[in-house]
């Protein structure tokens, strides 16, 4: 995978002194800097969304955050997630993935990194400081998928995208070192890893990998590490004692999908040890219908408009919900071929489908 | 400023950007050369003087209603030492000063703008879209300078108002020889609404990316070709019968849950039941109307609803409905 390096970078005036953003400076000292106001008004004034996206995402921004900088995750409305949270260290994201939500969430998509990390640590030290009072005894054992507090880096961008321009993952992952009942997943994309490898993570960090078979991962997920980089670089962190989560999410309708998917799942596992596999979530494709028209716009003959996608109650586009049980259900059943224990759960689906894929739990309540 | 009587050989009329200021679609003069023949020129047109060369800025249709009368001169308001953006905006303002202007006129006066600002499209939103009616969006804007890939034939649709700026802007996300064919068999002769126009653009295009072929090749199917050549149709049953061939193919499972649902359900409805799923089968409810006229009614509809429990009709319509 080629790691980012932009064209240009703009810098807020009041972001210039934070030591990450003198660091970010000193390692891209060849690029052209401007300073600018603020990172919210800054779409490219190209004609045609895809030379718009193209010309934004050549650029970084380093910016200072306001607000909240930690957030609690709402994202499942039909599951409460009430011990879940989210971190907001970067915007936008290099990494171009046709389906992204970000396309229809943010008025630019211009990389965006927010270098005021010591706030965002205090933060999260105020949550965990907080919540101590709430944690009950048999939290002492809380395992990597039911930690007492879960931290997620990669919602509003790829966890690892700039890690080589931030080292972002180093303070996150030592802050979380020594917490007993809070974890941080960092979810990601991308194979490079150098900055994980012989931290003192002490098992409290979950890396997290999106797979998807080459096939789609070729197609939409551009500027990513391929199928294979993704494996190894999750190899490589599994073999530093790191727990790995997998997402397979978005999952992509296509017509050789079964071929695809049921080769993914034995290849990841084939090079996996499933001991460490933290969980697995299973997330159909969805697209609101903002984003479905950005990709119509952007892709023609997209693959991912290329299913039987209707609108669900919640005005999102889906798979025909037979079609989506039928994938969930074929997946999950080669899941369960190589790792018959490991925590599965669907994310961003309807109740019914949920209660209809409940029918195939395992003993252990698990899917 | 003088009105002067000038050449009209020595106004540009065939060099690459000799219409620069002009927007006017079609360009043909029509009954202008009629008129101007009875009544001589009126009114005199605008040139701008640019390296010994006049161009054309106000007044294209009378000049070339003038030159095919065989005049060799014309009257003219000459403008010297004006910059080009000057140009272009007295040539917008005399133009929307008159006449409503047409989808391919506003089209031609955003991309000129757009080539003097270099595509800033903030400017194109702010000051220009305003004037032409056209929503200060980006993707109005788009719409709008994405009419000049279209063929001659859909410019003149799009000016002439048989194609409508929404219809034309659903062909956008399509390759530019699909766009024509695409046009030509789902706006043809046959004027869909554009909710109809928006379901079969999407259904083609995802038809033709699911089976890896060119949306031309999706209208050689020869059940399509079928209801291009059936006579006894009219264009709007034209319509139709494509609508429905087009929602089925895209969506064969959705499609055949359908019939099934409406075929179990069939037998309540001479008991004046309907039972109907929720949209696209989501949700895990069924609606149940029942109409009756006098009490009878009531008491046959309970008991062919009995007999449909006996017999297990519900639970069929409950597993389609979970997607079994």
């Amino acid at each position: 995978m080629k790691l980012f390096h932009p064209g240009t970078i703009f810098v807020e005036r009041r972001a210039r002194d934070y030591p990450m953003a003198q660091e970010i400076l000193a390692r891209l000292s060849d690029l052209p800097v401007r300073e600018i106001d603020s990172h919210q008004t800054m779409a490219a004034q190209e004609l045609g969304i895809n030379r718009r996206i193209a010309a934004e995402k050549r650029s970084l921004i380093l910016a200072v955050k306001d607000g909240e900088l930690v957030k609690q995750i709402e994202r499942d409305l039909f599951r409460p997630t009430p011990n879940e949270y989210y971190i907001i260290h970067s915007l936008g994201c290099p990494f171009d993935c046709e389906y992204c939500f970000l396309y229809d969430y943010l008025d630019h998509q211009r990389p965006t990194i927010f270098v005021n990390l010591p706030e965002v640590l205090r933060r999260m030290a105020e949550i965990i400081a907080s919540s101590r009072e709430h944690i009950h005894s048999e939290d002492e054992t809380a395992s990597p998928t039911s930690p007492a507090l879960f931290f997620h880096a990669g919602e509003f961008s790829d966890a690892l995208a700039y890690d080589h321009l931030t080292n972002l993952s180093q303070p996150l992952v030592e802050f979380f070192a020594g917490q007993k009942h809070a974890r941080l997943e960092m979810r990601t994309k991308s194979d490079y890893v150098e900055n994980l490898i012989g931290l003192g993570h002490n098992g409290q960090t979950v890396v997290s990998w999106t797979f998807n078979p080459q096939d789609v991962a070729g197609r939409v997920e551009h500027q990513t590490a391929n199928l294979e980089e993704r494996i190894r670089a999750a190899q490589r962190v599994q073999a530093d004692g790191y727990w790995v989560g997998l997402r397979f999410d978005p999952i992509v309708w296509y017509p050789d999908w079964q071929t695809g998917y049921r080769e993914m799942v034995e290849k990841i596992f084939a090079a996996l040890n499933p001991k460490k596999i933290s969980d697995i979530s299973l997330g159909m494709f969805r697209a609101t219908p903002g984003l479905r028209r950005v990709i119509q716009h952007r892709v023609r003959q997209s693959w991912l408009l290329a299913g039987e996608l209707v609108q669900c109650e919640d005005k999102k586009y889906r798979y025909f919900k037979p079609i989506r049980l039928e994938m969930y259900r074929a997946i999950l059943g080669w899941i369960r071929a190589q790792a018959p224990e490991i925590q599965v759960e669907l994310c961003m689906e309807a109740p019914e489908v949920e209660k209809l894929m409940t029918r195939t739990k395992t003993e252990t309540g698990n899917l | 400023m003088h009105i002067e009587n000038i050449a009209i050989a020595k106004i540009d009329l065939s060099s690459p950007g000799w219409d620069d200021f002009i927007f006017t679609y079609p360009l043909e003069p029509g009954p202008l050369v009629e008129s101007i023949r009875a009544v001589e020129l009126q009114q005199p047109i605008v040139v701008a003087e640019l390296d010994e060369q006049y161009k054309i800025v106000i007044g294209v249709r009378r000049l070339l209603a003038c030159k095919e009368l065989g005049w060799k001169k014309i009257s003219a308001l000459v403008r010297r030492n004006e910059t080009r953006e000057n140009l272009l905006w007295l040539s917008l303002q005399e133009k929307v000063g008159g006449r409503p202007l047409n989808a391919m006129e506003k089209s031609r006066a955003l991309q000129r703008f757009a080539i003097l600002w270099h595509g800033d499209l903030e400017r194109l939103q702010k000051e220009i879209c305003p004037r032409l009616d056209i929503p200060p969006t980006i993707e109005a804007a788009e719409t709008f300078l994405f009419f000049k890939e279209f063929t001659e034939r859909h410019q003149d649709d799009l000016a002439a108002g048989r194609l409508t700026p929404q219809h034309a802007e659903l062909l956008r996300p399509l390759r530019p020889e699909d766009r024509r064919v695409a046009a030509e068999k789902l706006f043809g002769e046959h004027r869909v609404s554009l909710q109809e126009a928006r379901e079969m653009v999407d259904n083609v295009s995802s038809l033709a990316a699911r089976d890896g072929v060119r949306v031309t090749d999706v209208f050689e199917r020869p059940p399509i070709k079928e209801i291009f050549v059936n006579e006894s149709w009219t264009p709007r049953q034209r319509a139709s019968q494509l609508r429905t061939y087009l929602q089925h193919e895209r969506f064969p499972r959705l499609s055949e849950t359908e019939e099934k649902f409406a075929q179990l359900a069939e037998p309540l409805a001479k008991h004046k039941i309907s039972v109907r799923p929720p949209r696209f089968f989501e949700g895990n409810e069924l609606t149940l109307t029942l109409r009756a006229g006098e009490a009878e009614e009531v008491g046959s509809a309970i008991a062919a609803m009995q007999d449909a429990t006996k017999r297990g009709l519900w639970k069929k319509l409950f597993a389609l409905l979970q997607g079994e």
